[in-house]
């Protein structure tokens, strides 16, 4: 599953210890998100959505991760 | 640890899991020691009393670690801590089912069953450490 989370986060100018704090988890789950090792549970996509004020969809897409 | 978790969570955890684990733990620590240092007599009153305190201490951390790990909110360190346990559980079946083979067919000395609780925490405790140490968030 590819993520535009990297993206979101630094267009409002967060860290990623911003982030775990407003979502009450581990800078280590942010950075497993944003990496692609670890996909979200739908609660947890649900509340980044609402914390992004946007759609699951927008931040999550089941196509392949581009490599460089 | 190798992680990052919030104060808030961080603390959160810690308070949990000491105020749950430690009385069982300090338990089983006690009985362990009095059944290595004071040998009770075979068949005495002490020996079964010693061993059912190991077994309800043994079956009170396994139940604090399950809801420890059930009531984790960080879902990936609760997917780490699971993938830790399960290499835990897999070396203690591995050594036990080897040693006993070789029990069986060999001179090797007897593993006492004791040792089964000791090698999964052992094991358990390595893999959490290396399984949190590979997955450390890199420096933004």
């Amino acid at each position: 599953m590819n993520n535009r989370l990297r993206v979101m986060r630094a267009e409002r100018r967060w860290s990623q210890a911003d982030l775990a704090q407003r979502l009450e988890v581990s800078r280590q789950s942010i950075n497993a998100i944003e990496t692609g090792k670890y996909d979200p549970s739908l609660p947890l996509a649900f509340k980044l959505a609402r914390l992004f004020d946007t759609t699951i969809e927008a931040i999550f897409t089941d196509e392949p991760r581009q490599t460089a | 640890m190798y992680c990052e978790l919030t104060p808030e969570v961080k603390r959160r955890n810690r308070r949990e899991l000491l105020r749950k684990f430690w009385p069982v733990y300090l338990i089983y620590i006690t009985a362990t020691g009095m059944f290595l240092f004071l040998h009770p007599a075979h068949n005495s009153p002490l020996a079964y009393v010693l061993a059912i305190s190991l077994a309800l201490s043994l079956i009170g951390m396994i139940v604090t670690l399950a809801v420890v790990t059930t009531r984790q909110r960080d879902e990936f360190q609760k997917q780490l801590i699971i993938q830790s346990m399960t290499w835990g559980l897999c070396g203690m079946m591995s050594i036990t089912t080897t040693w006993g083979l070789l029990e069986v067919f060999t001179d090797v000395r007897p593993l006492p069953i004791l040792m089964n609780f000791p090698i999964f925490i052992v094991i358990m405790a390595a893999a959490k450490v290396t399984l949190f140490r590979n997955n450390r968030p890199a420096d933004e």
